[in-house]
């Protein structure tokens, strides 16, 4: 089985802890066993900048961001390599809200590199939604060549379902994310077709894969088989 | 009040029309779950979300019209879809708030 959790944190987004720092959570996926993982922060690409200079330990990196479309529904777009994301990145940032972010009141933006030294800080609140819709986001992640995840779906605030209502038809993602063992057996029999991710959202250390999720790898080899 | 009145005394812009219908109050929230499980029949819905699955809610709940607000824009594909379904939109530059306020003396 192929152990993944795709869907975590750095020191980048303003709630996650501060030693959330790409080594250590390469570390701490290692400890835990997974083949694979995902950095996902908030509306920004940036703390990934020197993870190909880190030992890996064997952990595969994609390289993630979440983003906040205009509707406000959380999204998570995944890329092979740092170029595509940043490409995508620089493709969206122009739509990026720039409002002044307050450390004190949402939490550190901090940018570690490969020795844990902080190098940058993002002065823009990276809570603010890129004024972006979902369907031309998901269509800017396929040009670039990523997956498209609806995170979370069953959020009651940034999930898709509570944001727009239900699952739009003509909505052009490639999988949908839950939290719980729970959630991944309802939505199960809700999006049967669906490609599933169980992630864990980790925001601290402690909760990188607090759902020790596993797929077959026939399963995740085709879902990622266009990407490489 | 029918929604022609309705219309004029907003002095909203009308992006999309349906058929003759009264309105019985207003309604205000973006959170699509939220309106599929709260909003009344016949309600003027004033939100800023844009998102094509608004004209479906509106179909669903019989909503009298959605008022976009506060300027938000809405995709040419979205108003074509409302106009196909005859679903009133208005927009206006006001708030929800200044909208309801403009209707509560006559709602």
């Amino acid at each position: 089985m192929i152990r993944y959790d795709l869907h975590i944190h750095s020191a980048l987004s303003p709630c996650a802890d501060d030693e959330m720092t790409i080594q250590n959570i390469i570390k701490m996926a290692h400890v835990c066993g997974l083949d694979w993982i995902a950095i996902c922060d908030h509306n920004h690409y940036k703390a990934l900048t020197y993870a190909n200079k880190l030992q890996m330990y064997g952990v595969g990196l994609l390289y993630g961001m979440e983003l906040t479309t205009r509707e406000e529904v959380h999204l998570l777009a995944l890329f092979s390599s740092l170029t595509a994301l940043t490409a995508f990145y620089e493709t969206i940032a122009p739509w990026q809200t720039k409002v002044l972010h307050q450390a004190e009141l949402f939490g550190n933006q901090w940018i570690y590199d490969e020795l844990d030294q902080k190098v940058e800080t993002i002065d823009y609140t990276l809570w603010s939604a890129i004024d972006c819709s979902i369907d031309t986001l998901c269509q800017l992640i396929h040009e670039h060549h990523g997956k498209a995840v609806l995170a979370h779906i069953y959020h009651a605030s940034h999930g898709v379902l509570a944001v727009l209502g239900f699952i739009p038809k003509t909505l052009a993602f490639d999988a949908i994310e839950v939290q719980s063992v729970q959630e991944l057996q309802l939505a199960k029999l809700s999006y049967s077709d669906a490609m599933m991710f169980l992630n864990s959202d980790a925001h601290r250390l402690v909760d990188i894969d607090r759902n020790q999720a596993s797929m077959e790898p026939e399963l995740w080899h085709a879902f990622w088989r266009d990407l490489t | 009040m029918n929604i022609e009145a309705f219309q004029q005394q907003t002095g909203c812009e009308v992006y999309s029309k349906g058929s003759a219908r009264e309105v019985s109050g207003v309604y205000i929230s973006d959170l699509l779950s939220w309106v599929m499980g709260h909003a009344q029949e016949g309600q003027a819905w004033a939100t800023v979300q844009a998102h094509e699955n608004v004209i479906a809610i509106a179909k669903l709940k019989e909503l009298a019209c959605i008022i976009l607000v506060e300027g938000a824009s809405m995709q040419e594909e979205v108003i074509r879809k409302a106009q196909e379904e005859e679903v009133w939109v208005f927009a206006t530059l006001d708030s929800a708030y200044e909208v309801a306020k403009k209707l509560a003396t006559s709602l």
